[in-house]
């Protein structure tokens, strides 16, 4: 909607709002770095408010914790919509000056009522009411969210109606206020940013754009194809048809971390050709047809990374690739040549140079100056460029230049795995503080916060279904079973369990979560799936 | 017990499907690449492939995933680990 896809706000902005909106985020865990800027603001008295279903370490640093139930997040984002028109508190000159298509999001969100949002989300009337008033009438208030709401199959309408609700209150486009996608990976923002993506080139330029597009055909001398290619997901979905068949795998394990592994795991390994680089042989490499070993990005390679600010900051090598391992660098260019290209790299400095050369937002920033200043935030034209802290101040333009920014309505829908008499209880999954996705970094390091895999389960279920703490059960759901033992966890509600991704090697997780994508950003809803709990026998002697 | 990984050091090749993972020679295991790249663009045509970038890479390593995928496979369907 805002034309980039890129965190609006600084990490400093955050000190100094007044009001802060954690939403499907456990930031304390899974995004520390920020959360130190996060306290800071709370410190400097920022209220904050929790969204979450579980209430987590974040959400105990919260002033209010909303506690809604998986999946009801539009429910909860409408509400508060509705109540601020109706306490007539929507910011009318940004919406009149900056926006359209208010009447449209007006009329979706009316019959959110405040009493029909206590009954889907869960969550009190009043608490509804007072994050509505408060965020409405904050001088300054910032949205962050993260995986909680991405890992749904609305994933999509989830953020949009969050992004709504800052266009009905003005809070985009000044200092301190803003939205606010916390990147997990550290460098899942770059990613995107350099066109790793089946719809996009370098520095957001559309594949599709024949403009844009001929600027690369002529700079690399080929014709990149016309059309956008599929994500991950879609991927998958064509590996299914038998229509993608030579899949080539740099240091991701999809067959630990989609959702459904058992049907990720078959579709891999079941291709023509699989090549895998990587730094570990993890249980994707080990069906791979070829195992490249590679460096590691954050000790062992030269380069830049980009956060969650859309900061751009230099990674320095400081030790060598063990063994013959090499440079992830060093081996896609080889085998370009091997294929018939020269492109005649020699630093990473060299790459760097030619993205700039292609992508606008990223020109100004030589490896020079990012040494310099310490990092520049996109976009950054050129080389007298400061970069932007915050993004979007056009809209506080008289008139704005450019497009005005749409209101998108969106509706609630539930979760896609429902929740019957043969799987009656919703697990969430997410991850903890101690370890990182599938385990492949982390579990090489001990760590004394770090016990294993368990169900974690509410003290009321526990006692409903005569499940006694660290006791091992079967877990099943529609896809698959996995064994774990149980964990009594106060801060989940009854018919609430959690689990992580991160001991895929034990209790693999990912057997039971289903890959309900949203086919717009391919994203699975790992937030909820549809389990039962089942004792074990007790063995006869 | 999780597993506790050892990093790779040597470029590991298949000899068929049936067959186990070996150590090869760099030279080897990409000439391998190269061949089934080949083979599989023959067979199938450019949008038979898929390539799935690391977001714990460098820029560096993602600009050079989707210039690899665009202009040596021919292939859009790139993406950079960033839907979980």
């Amino acid at each position: 909607m805002f034309g980039a896809g890129g965190g609006t706000s600084s990490y400093r902005e955050v000190e100094e709002t007044d009001l802060i909106v954690l939403w499907g985020s456990n930031a304390r865990e899974t995004h520390p770095i920020f959360f130190h800027h996060l306290l800071r603001g709370v410190r400097n008295g920022a209220r904050l408010y929790a969204v979450d279903p579980r209430r987590t370490s974040s959400a105990e640093w919260a002033d209010v914790w909303l506690g809604l139930d998986v999946g009801s997040d539009i429910a909860l984002a409408n509400a508060i919509g509705r109540e601020i028109i109706a306490a007539g508190l929507e910011d009318e000159a940004f919406i009149g000056r900056a926006t359209e298509g208010f009447e449209a999001y007006r009329t979706k969100v009316e019959p959110y009522t405040l009493e029909y949002a206590e009954r889907e989300t869960g969550v009190p009337a009043g608490a509804i009411r007072e994050l509505a008033h408060a965020f409405a009438t904050a001088d300054k208030a910032m949205i962050c969210w993260t995986l909680g709401i991405t890992e749904h199959h609305n994933a999509v309408d989830n953020v949009l109606a969050l992004i709504d609700l800052v266009l009905l209150t003005g809070h985009v486009g000044r200092w301190g206020s803003g939205v606010n996608p916390l990147r997990g990976q550290n460098n899942v923002q770059g990613g995107g940013d350099m066109g790793a993506l089946p719809d996009r080139l370098p520095g957001f330029q559309h594949v599709e754009n024949d403009e844009l597009r001929a600027k690369f055909d002529r700079a690399w001398g080929v014709s990149v194809p016309p059309k956008r290619g599929w994500h991950l997901s879609g991927m998958f979905d064509a590996m299914e048809r038998g229509d993608l068949q030579a899949v080539y795998v740099i240091g991701e394990n999809p067959v630990q971390s989609e959702a459904d592994q058992r049907r990720a795991k078959h579709l891999l390994e079941t291709r023509e050709f699989l090549v895998v680089q990587d730094i570990f042989l993890t249980a994707t490499a080990e069906i791979a047809d070829v195992v490249l070993p590679a460096a590691a990005s954050w000790a062992e390679s030269e380069g830049t990374v980009t956060n969650s600010e859309r900061r751009v900051q230099r990674v320095r090598k400081a030790l060598e690739p063990p063994g013959e391992a090499r440079d992830d660098l060093w081996i896609i260019e080889e085998l370009a040549r091997r294929m018939g290209a020269e492109w005649g790299w020699q630093t990473a400095e060299d790459v760097w140079d030619e993205l700039r050369s292609l992508s606008p937002v990223h020109a100004g920033m030589s490896y020079a100056r990012l040494e310099a200043l310490g990092g520049i935030q996109w976009p950054c034209y050129d080389e007298n460029h400061p970069g932007e802290l915050f993004l979007h101040s056009r809209l506080w333009e008289d008139p704005v230049p450019g497009n005005r920014v749409p209101f998108v309505p969106v509706d609630h829908d539930p979760p896609v795995d429902k929740l019957d008499d043969d799987y009656p209880i919703r697990l969430t999954t997410g991850r903890r503080l101690d370890s990182y996705n599938t385990g492949v970094q982390t579990a090489g390091y001990r760590s004394p916060l770090r016990r294993g895999e368990s169900l974690d389960i509410s003290p009321e279920d526990a006692v409903a279904y005569g499940l006694a703490d660290g006791e091992r059960v079967r877990v099943v759901s529609r896809r698959g079973q996995v064994e774990a033992p149980i964990r009594i966890d106060e801060s989940l509600r009854p018919g609430l369990t959690f689990m992580t991704l991160h001991f895929q090697d034990d209790v693999a997780t990912n057997l039971l979560t289903i890959d309900a994508t949203d086919p717009k950003s391919g994203t699975a809803e790992f937030k909820a799936t549809a389990i039962r709990i089942e004792k074990l026998a007790v063995p006869v002697g | 017990m999780p597993k506790s990984y050892v990093r790779l050091t040597q470029p590991l090749v298949r000899d068929s499907k049936d067959a186990p993972l070996r150590p090869a020679s760099w030279d080897e295991a990409l000439a391998k690449v190269v061949a089934g790249f080949g083979a599989a663009k023959a067979a199938h045509g450019s949008t038979t492939f898929g390539v799935f970038s690391c977001s714990k890479a460098t820029n560096e390593v993602n600009f050079a995933a989707q210039k690899f995928s665009r202009v040596m496979l021919g292939s859009n369907n790139i993406d950079s680990c960033n839907r979980t």
